[in-house]
């Protein structure tokens, strides 16, 4: 393929300097293969890609980095901050640092490890697993068939999306306008905030769901469970369903000073079946909570 | 043979047809030929007297609810070599007694994806495989759960949408899968 944009390079000798150096136009497409290499990605500060331990092509405003086939060390690659970025492996596991524009990764069964991202995100993988940390950006989707996603410390304006088919979903300290978050066979936990104008959603068909929320929430969550049951550490008032919230096991009153706790509501010992709507606070923010088989958990932020 | 009931009629035919008339014939046959004839059933028709109705009848509901059962135990479901079509087996089945038609044609594509993915499997590492392999596991024993429990309540508008989206999901995952594969192939 031939190097249209390619404007400097540069072999380079020494197990710490880049193999090869070309410099891009801002807000340049670059796509990463590879088979087995592992991936390390670090975005930097000027309009340059480096590489090391890969091979670099450039067509017109794409620039092409890949591994050479059978081979499993790993890249290391420096990136532009305008750059967007296209990553697939197979088993290799990608490991990224820093914010591009628009970042998309896939793999079959390598990790995925993104650490002070943001922008427009997208991760894909079949089977290896997915942690994103200290995450600012205006959305990101996570989609994982049978690896567990976990994020930490995430702040987006707009859109977070994370599934897992069969593994849980993991997420903490996490505020976003809008949220879904899902498993089939394993656990969702959700600790984070409630923006009130914002729209959650979360769903797990064998695993439990388990909310950690502010004790100040102020939301409107409507619960669906058909075998699981419902605890609520945060007292609501019901909307609709059922006549009684079911609330979790009242803490004995504390002694002294002649005033005790008023008991709260009996806990049901379990819920069959239900269908109804809780309401916190001002009942702000819009939260689905929907199980087949698992239990259904709402617990105060300590 | 394939007509045009839009083309005109042929003036000349038309008369023709103007000019019949029906003719009755000059005796009443029917109360001569109406004794003569026995009853008919159409070919293949099986006739049950009332203890062998009984009978078969009892019959079949064993069948069913020992099927159900089946169904609802997953790991009753014997294992088959390949993943896809272990699994289109039990969704099959599962979705069979839905009688939807969109959660049947849901499961016709669904059908689709899994030949497709079975052609792929074998280039795939085991880590892979296997993590496809119990992620559809999984799906399909959603798909059984929320198909027993539309069987269950049939009028529960909340049965069948659990079915449909599980159905949703299992098409999703299955053409991303494809999709990845196909890739990798």
């Amino acid at each position: 393929m031939p190097a249209t944009f390619l404007l400097a390079a540069a072999a380079l000798s020494g197990v710490a300097t880049p193999d090869t150096v070309v410099r891009l136009r801002s807000g340049a497409s670059i796509e990463i293969h590879s088979a087995m290499c592992g991936i390390m990605v670090r975005v930097g500060t000027e309009e340059r890609l480096s590489v090391t331990g890969g091979s670099i092509e450039v067509d017109g405003g794409t620039a092409e980095v890949n591994c050479a086939w059978g081979q499993s060390s790993v890249m290391n690659i420096t990136v532009p901050p305008s750059s967007r970025l296209e990553v697939s492996s197979v088993s290799g596991a990608v490991t990224l640092n820093g914010v591009t524009e628009r970042l998309e990764v896939n793999t079959m069964n390598g990790a995925i490890r993104l650490t002070n991202g943001g922008g427009r995100t997208t991760l894909e993988t079949v089977a290896g697993t997915v942690t994103v940390t200290n995450y600012r950006g205006v959305s990101l989707a996570v989609d994982a068939v049978a690896g567990v996603v976990t994020m930490e410390d995430v702040e987006v304006t707009g859109r977070l999306s994370a599934e897992s088919i069969n593994a849980g979903v993991r997420l903490r300290g996490v505020r976003a306008q809008s949220v879904s978050a899902s498993s089939v066979n394993a656990s969702v936990d959700f600790a984070g905030s409630l923006r009130p104008d914002g729209n959650y959603a979360f769903e797990s068909h064998n695993g439990s769901i388990t909310l950690t929320l502010p004790g100040s929430t102020s939301a409107r969550l409507r619960v669906s469970s058909v075998m699981g049951d419902f605890e609520t550490e945060i007292q609501g008032t019901l909307a609709s369903g059922p006549r009684q919230a079911p609330t979790a096991t009242p803490e004995p009153p504390r002694p002294g000073r002649g005033r005790t706790t008023p008991p709260a509501p009996p806990v049901p010992p379990r819920l069959d079946e239900s269908d109804f709507t809780i309401v916190y606070g001002k009942g702000e923010a819009r939260v689905t909570v929907d199980s087949f088989n698992g239990p259904i958990r709402v617990k105060v932020a300590k | 043979m394939a007509t045009n009931h839009d083309d005109p009629i042929d003036p000349r035919l038309a008369e023709a047809i103007a000019t019949l008339r029906d003719t009755p014939p000059s005796d009443d046959l029917w109360p001569e030929i109406a004794p003569r004839l026995a009853p008919r059933h159409p070919a293949g028709t099986l006739l049950l007297r009332w203890p062998t109705a009984i009978a078969a009848g009892l019959v079949i509901a064993t069948a069913s609810i020992g099927g159900t059962l089946l169904l609802l135990r997953g790991d009753a479901v014997a294992p088959a070599p390949s993943t896809a079509q272990a699994s289109l087996a039990t969704t099959a089945n599962a979705v069979a007694a839905a009688h939807t038609p969109a959660d049947q044609a849901l499961q016709r594509a669904i059908g689709e994806l899994e030949g497709r993915l079975a052609l792929a499997e074998g280039s795939l590492d085991a880590t892979t495989r296997d993590g496809i392999r119990a992620s559809l596991d999984a799906l399909d024993r959603a798909i059984a759960d929320a198909a027993a429990r539309q069987r269950a309540t049939p009028d529960d508008a909340r049965s069948a949408h659990y079915l449909t989206s599980a159905l949703q999901k299992k098409l999703e995952v299955l053409r991303t899968l494809t999709r990845r594969t196909a890739i990798r192939t």
